[in-house]
């Protein structure tokens, strides 16, 4: 019981001590007074991690002096087979979750252009206007850039490993752009059925939009305005 | 367990299981704590493969113990 307390307790205080508001400079998120679900699952995988590290140098220990007890082989049974589960459950939702944020995409330095265009105020490009008027309001490189549907979140994965391959080895065109031609889906997804977007499209524009033969960016790009000096590596 | 050469097998893939855990959570810390993409990439292809090598190590010990006390 001791120990529950005392994990719910360090878990509520790691929380505390890890969360990092997304916006710099402006209004941080509401997190209420209890903290997100991602600074819960961040703080008690820590904890757990760190128990089940103490475990694992305790049993080290107990092997080392000789003493293998039935308590320490249930103990090892806990600490590689029950523990570690748990806490590879929470690092991957930690992880899956942190990749889609744009710190997360920016981590390369090859992306600084387009994060520091997405992020400044006086910048007209598509992004940016999306990104100053908080039509988005997280997560904003993922939510364009990843298709709809549960392949969509796989794919932008799978992307995205590629991508964090490119950086490694420095294989990547320069200056960096898009690898397949941007879908008109991802726009209409929120747009298609919007008042604003009906009443300033023609009818029968709609349907050459759907299918991709018009681009939404034709008219409405240039989706980003790198600096093209910091994009180089 | 004994000082014979089978427990002392055993003893070493308990130590084995061990250290692939601990290098599995260090991973699973690193990222909990600060997510990069290098970080998440290397856990998510050698984190699940270093628990399931540990899982498999002390699998096999239980299982010769359990042989052992004429159990299976």
């Amino acid at each position: 019981m001791k120990r529950a307390v005392f994990g719910a307790l360090a878990a509520l205080a790691a929380q505390r001590l890890l969360a990092s508001p997304e916006t710099e400079g402006g209004v941080p998120p509401p997190h209420g007074w209890i903290g997100t679900t991602n600074e819960w699952i961040r703080g008690i995988g820590i904890v757990f991690a760190l128990l089940n590290l103490a475990l694992l140098v305790a049993i080290w220990i107990q092997l080392r002096r000789g003493k293998v007890s039935t308590v320490s082989k249930a103990l090892l049974f806990g600490a590689i087979l029950v523990l570690p589960v748990v806490v590879v459950f929470l690092a991957t939702a930690n992880g899956m979750r942190e990749s889609m944020t744009v710190q997360a995409c920016g981590a390369c330095h090859v992306m600084d252009g387009h994060v520091k265009d997405l992020q400044n105020p006086a910048s007209d490009s598509l992004a940016a206007v999306h990104f100053k008027n908080r039509y988005i309001q997280e997560n904003h490189c993922y939510t364009c850039h990843s298709d709809y549907g549960m392949y969509g979140s796989v794919s932008a994965k799978l992307d995205g490993l590629g991508h964090v391959w490119h950086n490694m080895t420095g294989h990547y065109p320069k200056p960096i752009k898009i690898a397949h031609p941007y879908s008109n889906l991802r726009c209409l997804s929120c747009h298609g059925e919007a008042q604003n977007f009906l009443a300033k499209h023609e009818k029968e524009e709609i349907p050459k939009l759907m299918a991709g033969t018009d681009s939404c960016l034709d008219c409405h790009g240039p989706a980003h305005k790198p600096e093209e000096k910091t994009a180089q590596k | 367990m004994n000082d014979t050469p089978a427990d002392r097998k055993m003893l070493l893939w308990i130590r084995l299981a061990i250290v692939l855990t601990a290098l599995a959570l260090v991973l699973a810390l690193m990222l909990l704590y600060k997510e990069t993409p290098y970080v998440f990439t290397a856990f998510m292809f050698l984190g699940p493969l270093l628990l399931a090598a540990a899982f498999v190590l002390l699998g096999w010990v239980i299982l010769q113990e359990l042989k052992a006390g004429r159990v299976l």
